[in-house]
């Protein structure tokens, strides 16, 4: 198991025996996982091996069949829909592969949104899109940025909330080369720089290298690469 | 390219995903409602015609001078205690030439021939009945339509009659209110019909236009040309609509020949009246496919459920606001124009207003979306990005509500109108005629009542043997000189010799015309006041119920039986109907418009009760900026209405139904929408 706890405190996310299954076929069979704050950690394998789901259930989004995981304390197997999205608006971050703003919100509204949706007033935007380098794109609408300015902004929107568990899902899986390695490094960056736990599900040997470790999905476990 | 083209387009209707199949199965639907309402239309032509033809059938033309008569006729009034007008007409056959239609059986002089409807009041009212004596029913070819009060009356030789026919008959010429009532109708009929109509093809071919949007970009990708993209969304609609239009025409072949009586209407007619040629279904049902293709060959701009390269808001311009603003001149330039042009112009002026309220409400839905999106909200700022996205887009599927909304106002002051014209009016004509016998006790109680409104009771000589005295009722010395030809007024007060008249005025003897004959003999009542006719005549003459009485009202014309009022509460029926079905469509389309950016709210951290309220508040806000803005300008053409029309009154009533319509509706779809959105997440794998 890769479940090495590096610091004495509790581990931000911790999963144990996880057990999902999709009709008679299990997608996860037991899974443990430890991540630590600040920790990245990559998780790889082939398509169809059950990377999204994983990060679905981290996320709560999807409740497994059985198991635990604890989210900064929170234990989001034993709670309710509502509970979930509680502390996915306040503990957790998510980038996907195709970025996945909201099309009829500007990219400065669309980082702004974890904020308005907590009722804050989103003031954050320009700092943030500061930090992935599009300060001056706020007003644009997605469909007018290129591939890789969108999973910028995406970072930038999963950041806006200041989560404990950032989750990525291939997030460099439309990006060419060199821009998967710049995107890489940028969920690397700013998920140390908030003091963020990062997860990242990806089949791009490139994106995993700039992560801390490295585990695959294979049976539904993960296993140390 | 066509034919993988066209395999492709067959594949993305009914052979693709159970969500494709759905959606087919919506434009068909709505394609088979159109189709109904179209067959419903043309039946309703079809059923006029009838109708005409079978009035037609006996209106004789007049025989020519000296040249022997086939029938003589007077067209007389009657009136059932409900004050529904009976048609009566006594007639006199020449020997053996036609026969009036529908009447199987010797019409010997003194018989009755009833309508099936009047038929069936007799039944139910003796005192009625008793003015109709021994009749028999009329065959169904000799009725206009089921619900027609006529009687036949055959009469002897003694009794003067008004009308010398020749055998043919005159066809449907018409009195004129037909023919003017054509171009109101067929504009009633294109408002309350196919605006709905349109509208409903609109609202469910909206949710395929998504799939359509992303076959022609992908066509476009693989260097389709324009044309096989065109060739392929008007395949895909046609395979999606044929199945509907097909039934539709099927099934109006089958019931229409054995309706009884017209849907939505509830008039009675006749079975068969209502069958339509297979060409003629044919014809509308292909009209529909037509509908929907157009329809779908519509490109309004970028969907939010669809992602084409570099899709940004399309903004809604106030220019949209100017053939609103041109239609409302219409309106009222056509008060200025006044007389029948006038009145065409107001009624093409107020389908163009329905319509142009509908181009111009994406322009306030734009304007509202840009306010909301300036509050902090997350609520207020997803609706209103989403209702600025393409509030034309997002609008055209209330295109039917919009219109319903628009058109009832009008239509309800059209109808306070169009009820005047229906009721049978009041008897006040100056001179009414009776025909039947007065005993002398009648013709002495008329002297008193006469004398009670102050009028004259003059007896007139008959001009020759044929004709019975006439008995006159005068309210001056001037109407009875005007009447029979003399100088009556000497200083003002009767001066009419008692033997130029066979007897003076004042209080009748019984013996001047004590009845001998058992026919009847006429009654001519005159009066200068019109409500002292009419109350001799109600008094003495329709409520007597004596054998074979009926009124004529010479000089003044029978007010047709009209059953408009009938057929627009009909089609106001059908088109709410239809706009509660396309609203409907608009919800569910709505609903799914939002899949895409409901998922990801949820992973942004939204939680069900988020997502349901921007659902809610959606689509509410849109149904109440839409039926709202076409409800005020409905009410604003209303307004017009009444001023160009001064019989008109403004329909308060109805213009708070449409806005409580409107309310119920925006709150009803609020909480559907809210609860319809499914929250559970799906696999979101992009
Ligand atoms: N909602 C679902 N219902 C049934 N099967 C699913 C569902 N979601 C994913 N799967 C299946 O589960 C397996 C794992 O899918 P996924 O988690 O998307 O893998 P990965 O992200 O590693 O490509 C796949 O075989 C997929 O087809
Ligand atoms: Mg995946």
């Amino acid at each position: 198991m890769t479940g090495r706890v590096r610091t004495t405190e509790l581990p931000t996310l911790r999963c144990r025996g996880l057990r999902l299954r999709f009709g008679a076929r299990p997608i996860l069979d037991g899974l443990d996982l430890d991540v630590g704050r600040g920790e990245a950690l990559a998780i790889m394998g082939p398509s169809g091996s059950g990377k999204t789901s994983l990060l679905h259930c981290l996320a709560g989004l999807r409740q497994p069949d059985a198991g635990d995981i604890s989210v900064a304390g929170a234990e989001l197997t034993r709670m309710s829909h509502r509970q979930r999205a509680r502390v996915r608006l306040n503990s957790i971050g998510m980038v996907f592969q195709f970025g996945e703003l909201l099309d009829e919100l500007t990219v400065g509204e669309n980082v702004e949104l974890p904020l308005r949706l907590r009722r804050e007033r989103g003031t954050a935007a320009g700092r943030l899109l500061g930090s992935v380098g599009l300060a001056d794109r706020g007003g644009s609408w997605p469909a007018e940025l290129s591939g890789g300015e969108v999973q910028r902004v995406a970072i930038a929107r999963a950041l806006a909330g200041r989560p404990v568990l950032l989750l990525a899902d291939e997030p460099t899986g439309a990006l060419d080369e060199g821009l998967s390695r710049a995107v890489g490094e940028l969920l690397r960056s700013s998920a140390s720089a908030v003091g963020a736990a990062l997860v990242v599900a990806t089949h791009d040997p490139i994106v995993a290298s700039s992560m801390d470790r490295t585990a695959r999905l294979r049976h539904g476990q993960l296993v140390a690469a | 390219m066509t034919s993988p083209a066209v395999r492709l387009a067959l594949a993305a209707s009914w052979r693709g995903g159970r969500a494709d199949r759905r959606r087919a199965a919506t434009l068909s639907a709505a394609v088979a409602v159109v189709t109904l309402m179209g067959c419903g239309c043309a039946s309703a032509w079809a059923l006029a015609g009838h109708v005409q033809d079978r009035a037609a059938a006996r209106s004789f033309a007049p025989a020519a001078e000296g040249a022997p008569a086939a029938f003589e006729r007077s067209a007389l009034y009657d009136e059932t205690p409900a004050g529904e007008q009976i048609y009566v007409y006594w007639w006199r056959q020449a020997g053996v030439g036609p026969q009036v239609p529908g009447v199987h059986g010797d019409p010997a002089p003194g018989s009755w021939f009833v309508s099936p409807a009047l038929a069936e009041r007799l039944a139910v009212d003796p005192g009625l009945a008793s003015r109709y004596p021994g009749a028999r029913p009329l065959a169904d070819e000799g009725v206009a339509h089921p619900g027609e009060l006529l009687a036949h009356r055959f009469v002897g030789d003694h009794v003067a009659l008004d009308e010398r026919l020749a055998a043919d008959t005159e066809g449907w010429i018409g009195d004129g209110t037909e023919a003017l009532e054509l171009f109101p109708i067929a504009m009633a009929a294109l408002a309350l019909v196919g605006i709905p109509g349109l509208g409903l093809v609109v609202a469910a071919s909206s949710p395929l236009a998504a799939t359509v949007e992303r076959r022609r970009l992908l066509l476009r990708a693989l260097g389709a040309s324009p044309g096989v993209e065109r060739r392929v969304v008007a395949t895909h609609a046609l395979s999606c609509a044929l199945p509907g239009a097909l039934a539709a025409a099927v099934l109006w072949w089958h019931a229409a020949p054995r309706l009884t009586s017209v849907p939505f209407v509830g008039r009675a007619v006749f079975a068969g009246d209502l069958a339509l040629s297979g060409p003629a279904i044919g014809a509308v049902a292909a009209g529909a496919l037509l509908l929907a293709i157009a329809v779908a060959s519509v490109r309004p701009g970028p969907d939010l459920a669809v992602r084409p390269a570099a899709s940004t808001p399309r903004r809604a311009s106030a220019v949209r606001g100017v053939p609103l603003l041109l239609a409302v001149v219409t309106m009222a330039a056509a008060g200025v124009v006044g007389g029948r042009a006038g009145a065409r112009l107001f009624v093409t002026g107020v389908v163009a207003t329905a319509a142009a309220a509908v181009i111009a409400l994406p322009y306030v839905v734009d304007r509202v979306g840009a306010q909301l999106a300036r509050h902090p909200g997350a609520v207020t700022l997803l609706v209103g990005r989403r209702m600025g996205w393409n509030a034309a887009r997002s609008t055209r599927s209330l295109l039917a509500v919009g219109g319903v909304a628009a058109l009832s106002p009008v239509v309800g002051a059209w109808v306070t109108v169009a009820r005047d014209v229906d009721q049978p009016s009041t008897v006040s004509a100056p001179a009414v005629e009776v025909r039947g016998v007065l005993s002398p006790e009648e013709v002495a109680d008329l002297a008193r009542r006469a004398d009670a409104v102050t009028l004259e009771l003059v007896v007139e000589p008959p001009p020759d043997d044929r004709t019975p005295p006439r008995l006159l009722v005068v309210g001056d010395c001037r109407t009875l000189g005007s009447h029979v030809k003399l100088e009556a007024c000497a200083a003002g007060a009767f001066s009419v010799p008692a033997g130029a008249l066979g007897i003076g005025p004042g209080p009748l003897a019984g013996s001047a015309t004590r009845p001998t004959d058992a026919e009847p003999h006429s009654t001519l009542f005159i009066s200068d006041d019109p409500t002292a006719t009419e109350a001799l005549l109600r008094a003495h003459v329709l409520n007597a119920d004596r054998p074979g009485r009926q009124v004529a009202v010479p000089g003044r014309e029978l007010t047709h039986e009209s059953p408009l009022v009938q057929w627009i509460l009909g089609a106001g029926l059908l088109a709410g109907v239809v706009g509660v079905l396309a609203l409907a469509l608009h919800l569910s389309g709505q609903a799914a418009d939002l899949a895409r950016s409901r998922i990801r709210l949820v992973a942004l951290g939204a939680d069900r009760a988020l997502v349901r309220r921007l659902a809610g508040v959606e689509a509410a806000l849109s149904l109440l900026l839409v039926g709202l803005g076409c409800a005020t300008v409905g009410t604003v053409s209303s307004w017009l209405f009444v001023q160009v029309d001064g019989q008109a009154s403004l329909p308060i009533g109805v213009i708070a139904l449409v806005v409580a319509g409107v309310l119920a509706g925006a709150a009803l779809s609020g909480a559907a929408a809210g609860v319809s959105v499914p929250t559970a997440l799906r696999s979101d794998r992009g």
